[in-house]
């Protein structure tokens, strides 16, 4: 049901010492249009089962190639070590179609857009759309180093003076600049956008409301939904008896998948209902955004693609198994 | 019907709010719950307003953090809203409590007149002067109760009004 | 017994909704353009549907666009999801019915040519001016189709453009602008059934690619599309004059396929709803239907009875069926 479009690697640029850009053209059928704030899943040949998601960084205007930014996580799974240190120019990948759950308000006066580090990709297609349409709008741009600044030549011309970069070591000029005038003095009918390490968004959200801002005039990126710890754990097919690992590593979904059992799935972060499992023993972890909290507390369902089990096994009830 | 998703306006009453930075007040007279309001709101600057044109001047130069809180009657309340809403103001940041009349604001769907200050059941257009239900479903982009013809099937059978 | 070989041509596309003998409000979401075989043929293939009745219908919404300009609104934000619509529809159409529709592309260009209506338009995307008037009208003049545009703010979704002239007793310029929850605040039992919630975080989590859909139905007499709120005076008599001798040729099952599209440019979600209509003498020529629809009419709980409009004939409608049961 998700079809994957098959793209090459044509270019890939350097932006900052931790920043690579990485320009994905189409092979055979054109690149879908998109709206500013989609992201792709990026389908991983390290490992069948590993995808990663990346902000569109580039214009949503009949796009001719795709651009995502991929910070060097040394310390991640792997996924943007894979990308800095051995994809090569040329190389072909699958992505799935762009997603969306950041998209701009459209009936906003005005928006108040605040970026942490990485979490500037989603604005820099915002930045290209909204000068487009020539809607009101501000930048905030904050890093914890000079070298460390990427997108700032095509902001700049994008932006001029809605601009704002702080570079930031420990974040503190970003929110004096929030507390003392941004959040402060914006005229009614605003809304507020904000994407970057957790704690930043927390902080900015955080400010906001102590300084009059309603929730419904606040916006986070979803991107990486509220997650504990990933520790391995067992499920068992209750029909069959049989018992499926599920490594610190993989997904509920993904060790499901590779087991061969053909299971319905959409949106891949909790958010869409489509691989909803009935649950008939053991204690699920619930980290979707989906089900009621009704639903929650009667644990008898669960949403595979990011939802786990601490210790005691997991008994499904599982689709056919193609293995 | 679930309280929860009606589209019917919850005017949930004059409720200080202590994160606001600034509070507009909107009052159609001197009323208890306005004045109970006034004396909770410390802090931020507080404005007493009256009238729609006050509410439209006040609101061109507020910022986001403000919150309107709107006293009156139904008509009022619900022209206020329009106001705000209009301006801006999200649900989210304002208050409303009814006092006085409850008359309510009723479209006519067939001929799209509004007739003010309804409190039955049933009322008699005052643009095609068709005899209108008052069903349970309110447009805040038009602030109105909606009004269909209660004798569309069978014409001339129309029940007694009730008090709403 | 009744042969298929009495049963009008027509209902060869009927997307009959009945899957079992009782009914009740669920979020029946399925993937789209994915065939559904019936006892007398199919349906399903494709968002947008083309029959028998293209020509009359566009006729008919052009008399009732005429008659009154509210059942057409888009309110200013939307403008981008307007051309959504005009890309989607223009490209499925082509697709799906090359006969009938050609699209020819070159970068923002277009080349549209609608056979049966006679229509030939080159225009750029996101020119009106090159279009001649507001997209959204432009493109759902040519469709059988009406067309619901919701906008997402947040976690939200709101009716902001839409077009209504084939409506099951709702209006549009009343619930314009306002939220997907407040919409159904009317219709009973579906948010103690969870159904309108659920659907609601369905909504909020569609994305662009693959659409979705569900059916939904009702009752009306005669083969009238327009049951709009606002002419309720011109359709409501019908109910109540509604003679048993009559109900077989008058009364008409009608069904809505209403379909999900999350459009890629505005990120607004689209609900393209096609109404057909089918008359109780051609169910009753499939045994399967009549025997189903008759358990369904005869089981529904009188407060679904009376939201659907159905109090004044479902008792005689069951009879009727009873009657001709094969």
């Amino acid at each position: 049901m998700n079809a994957t479009l098959q793209v090459e690697v044509t270019a890939i640029d350097q932006l900052t010492p931790t920043i690579r850009a990485i320009e994905l053209t189409a092979i055979g059928e054109p690149l879908p249009a998109f709206s500013a704030g989609s992201h792709v899943t990026v389908h991983l040949p390290t490992d069948p089962a590993h995808r990663n998601a990346y902000s569109l960084a580039c214009s949503p205007s009949d796009p001719g190639s795709y651009r995502l930014a991929v910070r060097h996580d040394v310390a991640g799974a792997g996924g943007s070590r894979w990308i800095h240190e051995q994809l090569a120019e040329g190389r072909v990948l699958r992505i799935e179609r762009p997603c969306n759950f950041f998209a701009p308000i459209r009936t906003a006066r005005h928006q108040l857009l605040i970026a942490g580090g990485i979490g500037i990709t989603p604005f820099v297609s915002y930045a290209h759309q909204l000068s487009r349409d020539a809607a009101s709008f501000e930048l905030h741009y904050a890093v914890r180093a000079a070298d460390e600044l990427p997108f700032l030549d095509e902001l700049l011309d994008l932006c001029g003076e809605r601009l704002h970069v702080y570079v930031d070591p420990d974040g503190s000029a970003l929110m004096k600049a929030l507390r003392d005038t941004v959040l402060t003095g914006q005229p009614l009918g605003t809304h507020l956008s904000v994407c970057g390490p957790g704690a930043m968004m927390d902080a900015v959200t955080g400010a906001a409301a102590e300084l009059g801002w309603p929730a419904a005039r606040v916006h986070v990126e979803r991107f990486s939904l509220p997650g504990g710890e990933r520790t391995p754990f067992v499920a068992i097919d209750h029909l069959s008896h049989r018992r499926i690992a599920v490594t610190a590593e993989q997904t509920l979904l993904e060790a499901l998948e590779d087991a061969g059992y053909e299971m319905p799935y959409l949106c891949r972060q909790g958010i869409c209902g489509q691989c909803l499992t009935t649950v008939r023993a053991g204690a699920p972890d619930h980290r979707d955004v989906y089900l009621t909290p009704e639903e929650r507390g009667s644990g008898t369902l669960i949403m595979p693609c990011v939802s786990r089990a601490a210790a005691a096994p997991l008994v499904l009830e599982l689709p056919r198994c193609a293995a | 019907m679930s309280a929860a998703h009606t589209s019917v306006p919850r005017d949930g009453g004059l409720l200080a709010d202590p994160s606001a930075t600034a509070h507009l007040v909107v009052a159609e007279a001197d009323n208890e719950p306005t004045r109970r309001l006034l004396s909770e709101l410390l802090g931020a600057p507080v404005e007493l307003l009256h009238t729609e044109g006050e509410l439209n001047r006040s609101l061109a130069t507020a910022s986001v953090g403000v919150r309107v809180y709107i006293c009156g009657s139904e008509q009022f309340v619900r022209m206020m809203m329009i106001c705000a809403s209009r301006a801006g103001v999200t649900e989210e940041e304002m208050r409303t409590e009814i006092v006085g009349s409850r008359g309510r604001r009723v479209m006519c769907l067939h001929c799209k007149t509004i007739t003010e200050g309804v409190s039955t059941t049933i009322a008699d257009c005052e643009g095609c002067g068709a005899p209108l239900v008052v069903y349970h479903h309110f447009s805040r982009r038009l602030a109105a109760y909606m009004g269909y013809r209660v004798d569309a099937e069978v014409p001339g059978d129309r029940p007694e009004a009730e008090p709403l | 017994m009744r042969g298929v070989s009495l049963v009008h041509d027509s209902l060869a596309g009927f997307p009959f909704p009945f899957d079992a003998d009782t009914y009740m409000y669920s979020t029946n979401v399925e993937p789209a353009e994915a065939p559904r075989v019936t006892e007398v043929g199919g349906w399903g293939g494709r968002v947008y549907d083309v029959d028998e009745h293209y020509e009359s219908e566009i006729a008919q919404r052009a008399q009732i666009l005429a008659a009154d300009a509210t059942r057409c609104q888009v309110l200013p934000h939307m403008r981008q999801a307007a051309w959504d619509v005009v890309e989607h529809a223009t490209e499925h159409l082509a697709r799906d019915f090359p006969g009938r529709f050609t699209l020819h592309r070159e970068g923002d260009l277009r080349h549209w040519l609608n056979r049966p209506l006679n229509i030939e338009r080159r225009f750029r995307v996101g020119d009106e001016d090159s279009l001649g008037s507001e997209p959204f009208e432009w493109i759902t003049r040519q469709l059988q189709e009406d067309i619901e545009l919701l906008d997402q703010r947040g976690d939200k979704l709101y009716l902001d453009a839409g077009i209504l002239t084939f409506g099951a007793d709702w209006s549009l310029d009343f619930d314009l602008g306002m939220e997907f929850l407040e919409i159904h605040g009317p219709v009973p039992r579906v948010h103690q059934l969870g159904v309108i919630p659920r659907a609601h975080r369905f909504l909020l989590s569609l994305q662009p690619g693959p659409a979705f859909r569900r059916t939904n139905w009702t009752m009306t007499v005669d083969r009238r599309l327009d049951t709009g709120v606002e002419v309720y005076p011109e359709w409501g008599p019908d109910r109540a004059a509604l003679r048993y001798e009559e109900i077989g040729r008058r009364l008409h099952l009608r069904v809505e396929v209403q379909h999900f599209v999350r459009l890629p440019r505005s990120n607004a979600v689209m609900f393209p709803i096609h109404t057909y209509l089918a008359p109780l003498d051609a169910i009753a020529a499939v045994p399967v239907w009549s025997h189903r629809l008759r358990a369904v009419l005869a089981s529904l709980p009188d407060d679904l009875v009376d939201y659907k409009g159905l109090t004044r004939y479902r008792d005689m409608a069951v009879t009727w069926l009873d009657q001709h049961d094969a």
